[in-house]
């Protein structure tokens, strides 16, 4: 970060050398940081989008009854993953399950919940907009770690062959669950 | 209120840029008039600040929910000490605070030099007020925390950062970086005046060594008082992870310990005014990078939803900053020569250049690793990581040598040593780093670094203590005083050399306790029913019982663990699991047990709702308290070092 | 301030819904529960384990020295080995599986990654851009070991060695001159010591 005093030492007054050496090092820093803030620090990349999706089986909330992805086969999938200690999944979860009464004859909604507690995840879904699709139990967090899922909510859009179509991180806006919906079918 | 803060920013935001261009042309004209104006305006600017803080305080201890920082971090519920904290507790608050901070090193500098170095007040005194300036531009815009709440005024809010409220050390941990950071204006202010009045010659730094030995001082007590923090609350058993914020606060903190070790040379050789000076340069800089690392939301991670606006204005500051240095620097070039060649590679003078090269170096690798990310995304547009992996690669190597270049600059004479004198002045001390070494081996060390970093600080120890104790031979020897005497006036005639040597002593500890934490650390987890145990390494504990507690802003579980320690009792330990009213998530209190050998932390992961059992994570931490220790020692060495004396330009006649 | 709100979501993240991993846990971590069960899709993503299985002697460590290189996702910079959270500890387990049953370094991280992206690995893959982030700082190193040395070998156009007494040399033969021979490395302080008194007496003639 320094520029180097040599430069200059015999002549007298402004050294461009010096100045050309600072600049070198100090501008792409600052390139660097410019677009630095016009990234979006929250982006994250998604390598599984537009591969097959990672199989599961897990529990029912409902009746203890094992769902696997391959039952679901057939018809596209959105696979939601949430928590009862997630505040946007509050904002999210009504939404999806109007949407599921919406679009649930083409698309198949699945939740999965993320490390909780059942009898927390019951209570939650009475109060944040109740059960319009079957609630999957992760224990042991091993299909959100299949697929890669860094926190929640974040929501898997599956096509009929199984393949994950696109991904979503953050609570999903409308109009983007039926862009995205749309293009399952 | 909020009208009143408001007023008192725009006034001090006035008085700063009419300090900065008075101050300016006072520098260029030298009138003694503009002088006094420019001293008037920054005390004014000063006294503004301290006053917005003051009415921001006043806000927040009657719960004026009207202000709108205050409807953001109050709550009714939150203890009166941390709802006074609570002005550092979250954004627009805390550029306030260190507003705040600016004003009482401002005022600090006014009154100190009053009469004194007249010639380069205005120019020092002008660029502090511009760094004011921009900071109170801040302050009255981008990050305004005196906003109007709109209506409906809310009769409570959410209380701070729940983190805030988790520890004492949270409470004096930002302070201390703040005073570091904004401190370090001071000698960037008085390097910027040598430049503009062309003063850049032999013995230019003198005046601000302790104006950087100051900051330095808050810098290296917060960057500790970070960790430590880290490591009372976050659970996971260290307390330093290179995280960027982290980072930010080391990279000021080298070039500042590069620049002090500089100005050494440069007073006593000539050397290196040039270099000094962009150290000087660059550290200020740094501490603008870092806030703007640290606040521009550009280094936050996954799930963190904050983004600020203040990022564009602190780039365009930086960049200001960055190019007006480099103009400056290219202008003097002609006046920064390096210097007569060195003698001899076997000198101090040789040893404290390497010692620079390998801070500049540390530095560099910090910066690239940190900002890494950010190259590889804007290059291949893929998030990568460089985590604590990547920087324990050059961290190591790079700090096992700047340690070991403590022992030898002290042990190598200025000009140039013979080998022979090479070998009668290392001998020795490597002989007590060798015992040291020897005798970590004898208590179990088996593993090559950390016993390489017993050999280097052993080294470096005695190489101090030698020198410590040389001159007050020397004057039992010729003049024929007691111990005590000796002792007391070699320390009156070379306090800044004592207390460099004090903080020397204080880094060798600092290393050991590092390199013994990080390679001797034991983990073992598990989930206890009630009444059982778990065992890990001689630590036997039993989970008793836990017991919730109502608090007015939190519910805390408190798990009760008996611990044993090969049979023998050593109590109770009380790790727990707080519930904010505002959080969603229990957040951890680990428990620690300390003592001057290990460490016991406990680190609640989960309470089974009905109390019945406990998942538990248990660390052994060997040395870790050593680390605190060494932080005290370092801070009070610096102390000796900046503490004024009636004859400091006398001091230090032999160093 | 920042930190504090970052850290607390990532905490916030990785500490809640605490008591669910209880059910599969039980006893000491140092020897874990029951083997963990790999799901089809490791064999999916990196086919058959392509190294021996690792037995319970040497599983610990080479587990942590892995899980040391894989992101926590949910943390602020920790490695799984380090974070407490959940998440961290499910996916620790996940790659002791994987070690037991014979899963070689590289394997791990590919699914990993295959699965997070690049971004899981603490250090980054060496290999491509990526190769840079040691490169500058070596490079950067390298050419300030060459200045310092080219510094170093500068030498006055009369470099002799006798030419110039260092300080040491000069304080010793004046101190040699001005009382018992020491030869020591007190010189330089005795030397000091003298004419600090020396000054005494100046300002007390005078």
């Amino acid at each position: 970060m320094s520029a180097a005093p040599e430069g200059g030492r015999a002549g007298r007054g402004f050294s461009y050398k010096a100045l050309i050496i600072g600049l070198v090092v100090t501008l792409p820093l600052l390139a660097l940081l410019y677009m630095g803030l016009s990234m979006d620090p929250h982006r994250m990349d998604a390598p599984l989008v537009g591969k097959p999706a990672p199989p599961f089986e897990l529990h029912r909330l409902s009746d203890g009854q094992l769902v696997s992805l391959e039952s679901l086969r057939g018809k596209p999938v959105i696979l939601n993953f949430w928590a009862t200690w997630c505040m946007p999944c509050r904002q999210e979860h009504p939404f999806m399950v109007s949407a599921a009464k919406k679009l649930g004859d083409k698309i198949q909604f699945v939740g999965i919940v993320y490390q909780d507690k059942n009898e927390m995840v019951n209570a939650w879904l009475d109060a944040y907009g109740g059960r319009g699709y079957p609630t999957l139990i992760d224990a042991g967090t091993k299909t959100a770690i299949a697929y890669g899922v860094y926190g929640v909510p974040e929501t898997y859009f599956i096509d009929s062959q199984g393949v994950i179509r696109d991904k979503v991180v953050g609570p999903v806006r409308p109009d983007e669950l039926f862009e995205l919906a749309g293009r399952l079918q | 209120m909020a009208e009143l803060g408001r007023l008192l920013i725009l006034a001090a935001l006035a008085l700063a840029s009419a300090g900065a261009l008075v101050g300016f042309s006072a520098g260029r004209s030298g009138s003694a008039r503009g002088l006094r104006i420019t001293r008037g305006l920054a005390l004014a600017f000063a006294a503004c600040l301290v006053g917005a803080t003051g009415v921001m305080e006043y806000a927040l201890i009657t719960h004026d929910f009207s202000v709108e920082y205050v409807a953001h971090v109050g709550s009714l519920a939150t203890p009166l000490h941390i709802t006074i904290v609570s002005l550092w507790s979250s954004l627009d608050g805390s550029i306030l605070f260190w507003g705040f901070i600016l004003a009482v090193y401002t005022t600090g500098f006014v009154l100190a030099t009053r009469g004194r170095h007249e010639d380069m007040q205005p120019y020092t005194l002008a660029t502090i007020m511009a760094v004011g300036t921009f900071f109170t531009f801040l302050i009255a815009g981008p990050a305004n925390p005196f906003g109007d709440t709109p209506a409906p005024i809310p009769t409570d809010g959410p209380g701070p950062n729940a983190l805030l409220q988790n520890h004492a050390l949270m409470i004096i941990h930002p302070p201390m970086l703040y005073m570091g950071y904004v401190g370090m204006t001071i000698p960037f202010a008085m390097g910027v005046a040598a430049l503009l009045k062309g003063r850049s010659g032999a013995g230019w730094t003198r005046p601000l060594r302790r104006w950087m030995l100051i900051p330095w001082g808050f810098l290296t007590c917060g960057i500790i008082l970070g960790g430590w923090w880290a490591y009372e609350v976050l659970g996971w058993g260290g307390y330093w992870a290179w995280d960027p914020v982290e980072n930010a606060s080391l990279l000021p903190w080298l070039t500042a310990t590069a620049f002090l070790h500089a100005a050494m040379l440069q007073e006593r050789r000539g050397l290196l005014a040039g270099w000094t000076l962009v150290l000087l340069l660059v550290t200020f800089q740094l501490t603008i990078l870092g806030t703007f690392m640290t606040r521009s939301g550009v280094f936050n991670s996954v799930h963190s939803f904050t983004q600020s606006p203040i990022g564009p204005t602190f780039l365009v500051f930086l960049a200001m900053v960055l190019i007006a240095s480099v103009v400056l620097v290219a202008a003097n070039v002609h006046r920064l020569a390096p210097g007569r060649p060195i003698e001899s590679p076997a000198s101090r003078e040789a040893a404290f250049i390497v010692n620079n090269l390998l801070f500049a170096a540390f530095t560099f690798t910090v910066l690239v690793g940190t900002t890494f990310p950010l190259i590889a995304e804007a290059a291949r547009g893929v998030k990568v990581s460089v985590g604590e992996p990547f920087f324990d690669q050059f961290a190591v190597p790079l700090g096992l040598a700047i340690v070991f270049l403590m022992g030898v600059g002290p042990a190598m004479p200025w000009g140039r040593a013979t080998g022979a004198e090479v070998a009668r002045r290392m001998g020795p001390p490597l002989l007590g780093g060798l015992v040291l070494a020897a005798l970590g081996v004898a208590l179990g060390v088996r593993d090559v670094l950390p016993a390489l970093t017993l050999l280097v600080a052993g080294f470096a120890v005695s190489v101090t203590l030698r020198d410590v104790w040389d001159p007050v031979r020397a004057r039992m020897t010729a003049k024929g005083e007691s111990l005590g005497r000796a002792f007391a006036s070699a320390l009156r005639r070379g306090r800044r050399r004592f207390g460099g040597q004090v903080v020397h002593i204080g880094v060798a500890i600092a290393v050991v306790a590092i390199a013994l934490s990080q390679s001797y650390q034991i983990i073992g987890e598990g989930v206890i029913d009630k009444g059982a145990t778990l065992t890990v390494s001689d630590y036997t504990l039993q989970f008793v019982d836990a017991r919730s507690v109502t608090e007015p802003h939190r519910e805390r579980t408190i798990a009760t663990i008996a611990v044993s320690k090969g049979g023998r009792d050593l109590g109770t330990m009380e790790p727990a699991l707080n519930n904010y009213a505002t959080e969603m998530n229990a957040i951890g209190s680990p428990a620690v047990r300390t003592s001057p050998v290990e460490d016991l932390y406990l680190s609640v992961m989960s309470i089974d709702p009905r109390g019945q059992s406990i998942g538990l994570r248990v660390f052994i931490n060997p040395a870790v308290a050593w680390l605190w220790i060494a932080m005290g020692v370092m801070v009070f060495g610096c102390l000796i070092a900046v503490w004024p004396t009636r004859r400091s330009e006398a001091s230090g006649a032999v160093a | 301030m920042s930190r504090a709100v970052r850290l607390g979501l990532a905490l916030a993240l990785s500490l809640a819904g605490g008591a669910a991993w209880a059910q599969s846990k039980r006893g000491e971590d140092v020897a874990p529960e029951q083997a963990l069960v790999l799901g089809p899709d490791v064999a999916q993503t990196v086919g058959a384990p392509l190294g021996p299985p690792v037995g319970p002697d040497r599983l610990e460590e080479e587990t942590h020295a892995l899980a040391s290189r894989i992101r926590c996702p949910v943390c602020q910079g920790h490695s799984i080995a380090d974070s407490p959270s959940e998440t961290a500890r499910d996916m620790k387990s996940l790659v002791r599986a994987m070690v037991a049953a014979g899963y070689v370094e590289d394997q791990v991280f590919v699914y990993f990654e295959a699965r997070y992206g690049e971004f899981i690995r603490l250090l980054p893959r060496a290999e491509g851009f990526n190769l840079l982030v040691w490169v500058i700082p070596l490079a950067a190193l390298l050419l300030g070991i060459i200045v310092v040395v080219v510094f170093l070998g500068r030498r006055r156009p009369s470099a002799v060695a006798t030419a110039v007494p260092s300080e040491a040399a000069a304080a010793r033969s004046r101190a040699r001159e001005a009382g018992p021979a020491e030869g020591s490395d007190l010189d330089p302080w005795l030397e000091a010591v003298r004419r600090e008194v020396a000054e005494e007496d100046q300002r007390q003639d005078g």
